[in-house]
């Protein structure tokens, strides 16, 4: 190893245990003695490195990490009371939305009192082009069902329904069928003022039969329901 | 199923407690030498405060990632490190070049130890690619290869540096005990 290699690597590292550097520095007094100065030198500089740490930084280390942890517990909280919220939000909407349709009765009186015209037409609609509307429900009466003055179409909260007007004994009784939501209804008899009224559930579809308030429609419901078929 | 709950519960806050032990025990063990190294990384006492205290507060939010603990140090130096360079990024028109603005002397606290004083300013005048392995060395004890893994060099760059950073050193004391020597005679 020559002189500068040796300088070289002691300067990189005085305190090497390299045995190549020590058996080149054995039988060589100057590089012993140089070796021993930059070991004093390195000494030295250890000692120049050790600044002074500044009073009381693990304690503020300590705080500032508390203080952190605290408001982030205190924000995980406040995350989970959101959380919990949304997640009741939901609950309720959804229950809501489930409901909907269990209100279908007031839609019923809604949609009549909308529709008064309805009750006055007198179309003599015959049971072929009722049946032809039902078809799209998959259902048809299966025999005459009484003086019919209005069928058509309507929605009733968004669904398509089937308004008819039937002239009977008890005056104009107004019936609907519509698809089934899967939904039984809670509350099958409904009333106001002015009309009454039932809900009865088919497998495929729904039949609502709201007549004149002091009008007895259980009868003409029963007749009805005999002969309302629908294809499986 | 209540009770399962509260001995789940009773865990979490046991490893909560464990956690928090381990975090003060490596403030406590570690925040000197963490601080020592920013100063000569920086130059600055109140930045590198500031740098050590961001790198522990990173270091608890990922103590579990420290799994063995004689690695502590390296794991620290590390954030740090990468702290600083956040710093930086921050304020990029803060940027100091190191190698143009000498470190402040904020020197030893013996301020009678002119010697002393001469180093610090030395060491604070190396350009930072020479000062930061040397302090790591010097300070640390770490060798060649550990100085070559904790700065991403391979181990004969960190060798050239190191013999430069104190060839350097020993170049300038030569020098101010030549004039020394020239003013006494």
């Amino acid at each position: 190893m020559d002189d500068l290699e040796f300088r070289r690597a002691i300067y990189a590292d005085p305190q090497s245990d390299d045995p190549k550097l020590r058996e080149a520095a054995a039988k060589d007094p100057s590089r012993q003695q140089f070796c021993k100065e930059m070991k004093q030198l390195d000494e030295r500089l250890k000692q120049a490195t050790k600044v002074a740490v500044p009073d009381g930084l693990a304690e503020r280390i300590l705080l500032r990490q508390s203080m952190q942890h605290y408001r982030q517990q205190r924000k995980r909280r406040f995350q989970w009371a959101m959380a919990a919220s949304v997640v009741l939000c939901l609950g309720l909407a959804f229950n809501l939305w489930q409901n909907r349709d269990i209100d279908m009765s007031a839609h019923a009186l809604a949609h009549i009192y909308h529709d008064e015209d309805a009750l006055s037409a007198d179309e003599h609609v015959t049971l072929a082009q009722v049946n032809a509307k039902l078809a799209s429900f998959g259902g048809n009466f299966s025999d005459e069902i009484g003086k019919i003055s209005y069928a058509n179409f309507c929605f009733m909260d968004g669904v398509k329904s089937l308004h008819m007007v039937l002239e009977t004994e008890q005056g104009k009784v107004t019936v609907f069928i519509l698809p089934n939501k899967n939904s039984a209804s809670d509350h099958p008899y409904f009333a106001d003022d002015k009309y009454q009224g039932h809900v009865a559930e088919f497998s495929q579809a729904s039949m609502i039969v709201v007549g004149e308030k002091d009008s007895s429609l259980a009868t003409l419901e029963a007749k009805l329901k005999e002969k309302l078929r629908f294809s499986a | 199923m209540f009770l399962r709950k509260q001995t789940s519960k009773a865990t979490v806050s046991s490893d909560m407690q464990n956690k928090q032990k381990r975090y003060e025990a490596l403030v406590r063990a570690l925040h000197g030498d963490l601080y020592r190294y920013a100063y000569w990384l920086i130059g600055d006492k109140a930045i590198a405060e500031d740098v050590v205290q961001e790198t522990f507060l990173r270091a608890w939010r990922s103590l579990d990632s420290l799994k063995d603990e004689k690695a502590a140090k390296a794991w620290l130096i590390t954030i740090l490190r990468r702290e600083n360079a956040r710093r930086f990024e921050r304020k990029q028109f803060d940027l100091v070049d190191m190698d143009d603005y000498p470190l402040k002397d904020e020197g030893p606290d013996q301020q009678d130890d002119l010697e002393h004083r001469e180093l610090h300013g030395l060491i604070a005048n190396l350009a930072e690619e020479y000062r930061e392995p040397l302090v790591l060395q010097v300070m640390f004890g770490y060798s060649g290869e550990e100085i070559a893994e904790q700065l991403g060099l391979n181990k004969n760059t960190v060798m050239t540096r190191l013999f430069r950073a104190r060839n350097q050193i020993k170049e300038a004391l030569e020098q101010t005990d030549l004039s020394g020597g020239r003013k006494n005679g």
